[in-house]
């Protein structure tokens, strides 16, 4: 008897995989910063095949990883090295959708935009749009609490799940929450939501679906400082007004931007602005008069609204494919993930600025304004020595200054491998020390995916950064 | 006890301690046989809000009244609408027994606001979860987890929330299913729509309110259409009316809370006609909330529990009634949260 056999008494051999090429497949995911080996994948098909693969690493004390598309940015779905990998992928059955009840209940390997798609005859959606989300799965989504460009007004991922069932690493079976938005006892899917795969795997999950907005308004305004981007967001938010979305690129994003998409953005424009108003008509009709009105006293150096869909379709396809864009001007580039109080924008981006020059690198911007959340694009080249390292210095200093500033080291990616060290920071030990006797009294071996989000333990090979297999296909892109 | 010292201290005095806030809800401020209670409605203050990021940040025993006058005067509210706020409820009784009123049905409940707080663990630990701005996704969700916690997980000292603008007009309006049915029926339609609606609530005769919350002058043209879409005769109820709904808020008349489903209000509302206990289903059937006197208590938890639906009474103990979910999950955290089983 050994872990092995016990794996393959449970998974036929197509789904056990043990040989070198197809454990390759699984050594990164989206943030190719990080790999490792595991000692084996499997695949499983139902719930029952989860637990029992649980059950056999609390036997044997095989650490693992479960994951589905492995899109993360921060490195939360890199193996543990030499640990098991259970790939959730086929596990892509939505169970249950129930327009009058306004929930599915679904596999954590179904597709986030999967799930939209079913529910969209009836007029209903899935909130949480990562910018992964014709790829990334759910059940991902939930351990990483995803975000997207609607945060503001509709929260994250954990906002929009209502019911789970969990497996812990020690192999018992936990139900959290239910089918009713409401609940009674403390929130422990809410604690779940996030927890980046420390307290075990998710075999089910129910989500909230919500109507889809009736019309939507999307303005694009173009200006000569960032500051005055950042003050008619200020402007907006002072007003009142609540958009779907509120989005800011700075030059070097319109630039890659509009090489790779030819997205029609401004192009004298040193920032530009994307607002997205959304709601009932005679809403969104009295908001965008108001909006307007904001715009122009803001001194923008053209501005426009979205003819039809296509063309607002074409102005989010700008901004989604930006990073990836970016990615195309630069062999290498890091993808921050910071959040500082909204307020403070234009400060926090000249800070960045100063600190990309002080580092000789070169950043291109690109946020969610309404939130606060910093997405700074680090460019270098890996092959010219130092440049790594200096770009891996250069996120953390901007990090450093997120915490400094009130806010958060990340608001949508997760901690990860890659954010670590800035935990503490952020927390403090007493917090992070408590932190970790919750993640102990879940999983008193820390089997489940070990070496993510905590500032202890082995740091898988640091490689090259670069463009995702995936996205250099144009499949996915990033926040 | 204004400080977090002097609440530690007290915390630590006793084997078995209950953290309350004003008690506007009795049957949760009662401690244990055995047990002493901690109040605290005197560590107040908002102590950080700042409009233009829609987010503030008060201590637990600030009154909710406070913190939403405060917030109106900026044009903002708490969008998940919670309820005994005139009588007196502090922010940190809010967080712990996790209630909304009809307004969540628009945005969502308290759980879907709380941004971070600060608490003392039941060994008395001082722990920070959570950050002060509307996004993070750093470290794990403790304020999250204490939303319903009754206080029975650690003693919120302090507490983070978005909130949101305050809408230029309201417009509340009913009308008639003819029945529980109908009622229902016209419920989910409604709740199919992309109206927006800011409460969609039902009474046990199948009348249907709701409210939209907008710009000026665009909620009737509103109400209009969606009246039209669904095939519905919609009648614009003066707030000041004896049947207005907020008479039957939940709290003051309505004193049980226990989440539904609208698959599951038509057997609910059989045994509560039975029991002839007051009732209105919020937040599209999410909620129902019933009233019911210490001496409906007893049958109101058999038939909870035979329906297999929970029960929050808030009024008479014992606060927790029928099937209550499975502590399994609770037991856990607490091994870190509580390992003297002080606040249990």
């Amino acid at each position: 008897m050994s872990f092995i056999t016990d794996l393959q008494a449970i998974f036929p051999p197509e789904r056990c995989l043990l040989d070198g090429a197809a454990l390759a497949a699984y050594e990164s995911d989206g943030l190719t910063a990080f790999a490792a080996t595991p000692r084996a994948v499997v695949v499983p098909v139902t719930r029952e095949e989860v637990v029992a693969a649980v059950r056999v690493c609390a036997v044997w004390a095989v650490p693992f990883m479960a994951r589905g598309s492995g899109t993360s940015l921060s490195g939360g779905a890199v193996p543990v090295e030499d640990g098991l990998v259970i790939a959730m992928n086929q596990m892509n059955r939505i169970l249950r959708l129930d327009p009058q009840e306004r929930l599915a209940v679904v596999e954590p390997g179904v597709i986030n935009l999967a799930v939209s798609q079913a529910a969209a005859p009836h007029g209903l959606y899935f909130a949480p749009d990562p910018s992964s989300q014709q790829i990334c799965t759910i059940g991902g989504n939930v351990a990483f609490n995803s975000g997207g460009a609607h945060c503001l007004k509709y929260g994250m991922t954990a906002n929009h799940v209502i019911g789970a069932t969990i497996v812990t690493p020690t192999g018992e079976i936990l139900e959290c929450g239910g089918e009713s938005v409401e609940s009674l006892g403390p929130d422990c899917l809410g604690l779940f939501c996030g927890s980046e795969g420390l307290f075990g795997i998710a075999l089910e999950l129910t989500l909230r679906l919500i109507p889809k907005a009736e019309v939507f308004h999307t303005l694009l305004a173009g200006y000569d400082s960032t500051d005055k981007a950042g003050e008619a967001v200020s402007a907006i938010i002072a007003a009142g007004i609540l958009p779907g979305a509120i989005e800011i690129m700075d030059r070097l994003a319109i630039d890659a931007a509009e090489a790779a998409t030819h997205c029609g953005y401004p192009p004298n424009a040193a920032t530009v602005l994307i607002v997205e108003l959304e709601g009932p008509i005679e809403q969104v009709e009295s908001e965008k008069q108001r909006l307007a009105a904001i715009i122009e006293q803001s001194g923008p150096l053209e501005s426009r609204v979205a003819r039809d869909a296509d063309d607002r379709a074409l102005i989010w396809k700008g901004r989604k494919s930006a990073f990836s864009a970016v990615g195309r001007l630069s062999p290498d580039f890091i993808v921050q993930d910071g959040v500082v109080p909204r307020s403070r924008l234009g400060e926090a981006l000249r800070r960045i600025a100063v600190l990309a020059q002080d580092h000789g690198l070169r950043c291109a911007n690109v946020f969610h304004a309404g939130d606060g959340n910093l997405h700074p694009l680090i460019l270098f080249d890996g092959s010219v020595p130092g440049e790594h390292e200096r770009g891996e210095a250069l996120a953390g200093r901007i990090l450093e200054m997120c915490i400094e500033m009130g806010g958060s080291i990340t608001g949508e990616h997760g901690v990860g491998l890659e954010k670590r060290a800035f935990l503490t920071p952020m927390f403090g030990e007493p917090d992070v020390a408590f932190m970790r006797e919750v993640r102990r009294a879940f999983d008193p071996a820390e089997l489940a995916n070990p070496g993510k989000m905590f500032p202890s333990g082995e740091a898988p090979a640091l490689q090259s950064h670069g463009l995702h297999p995936l996205e250099k296909a144009g499949i996915i892109s990033r926040e | 006890m204004t400080t977090p010292e002097s609440i530690r201290d007290a915390l630590l005095s006793a084997p078995k301690v209950r953290p309350i806030g004003a008690g506007t809800k009795p049957a949760l401020s009662q401690s244990e046989p055995g047990g002493s209670t901690l109040s605290l409605s005197a560590y107040q203050g908002i102590t950080e809000y700042d409009p233009s990021e829609f987010t503030f940040t008060a201590r637990a025993g600030t009154r909710l009244e406070t913190i939403a006058s405060v917030l109106a005067s900026h044009g903002q509210y708490l969008p998940f609408d919670p309820p005994l706020v005139q009588a007196g409820a502090t922010l940190g009784g809010a967080i712990a027994s996790g209630l909304n009123g009809p307004g969540r049905y628009r945005y969502g409940g308290l759980r879907d606001f709380i941004l971070g707080a600060v608490f003392l663990t039941g060994d008395g630990r001082l722990i920070r979860g959570g950050g002060k701005v509307v996004k993070n996704a750093a470290g794990f969700d403790f304020p999250k987890l204490l939303v319903g916690s009754l206080g029975r997980l650690g003693v919120i000292l302090e507490a983070t929330f978005k909130v949101f603008p305050l809408p230029q007009e309201r417009l509340r309006a009913r009308a008639d299913g003819g029945s529980l049915t109908g009622g229902l029926e016209l419920l989910q339609r409604l709740s199919l729509q992309p109206a927006d609606l800011e409460c969609l609530d039902l009474t046990p005769e199948g009348v249907v309110w709701l409210q939209l919350a907008g710009d000026t002058g665009t909620l009737a043209p509103r109400l209009d259409r969606l009246g039209r879409r669904v095939g519905a005769v919609f009648t614009p109820v003066d707030p000041d009316t004896p049947d207005d709904p907020d008479r039957l808020r939940p709290g003051a008349a309505l004193t049980v809370k226990v989440p539904v489903t609208p698959a599951r209000v038509t057997r609910l509302d059989a045994a509560l006609t039975t029991l002839h206990l007051p009732r209105r289903y919020e937040a599209a059937a999410q909620t129902a909330w019933i009233g019911a006197t210490a001496a409906d208590l007893p049958a109101l938890d058999a038939q909870l529990h035979q329906l297999a639906l929970g029960g929050l009474s808030l009024q008479h103990a014992p606060a927790r009634i029928g099937q209550w979910p499975s502590p399994a999950a609770e037991n856990i955290v607490r091994q870190a949260f509580d390992p003297d089983g002080r606040l249990a």
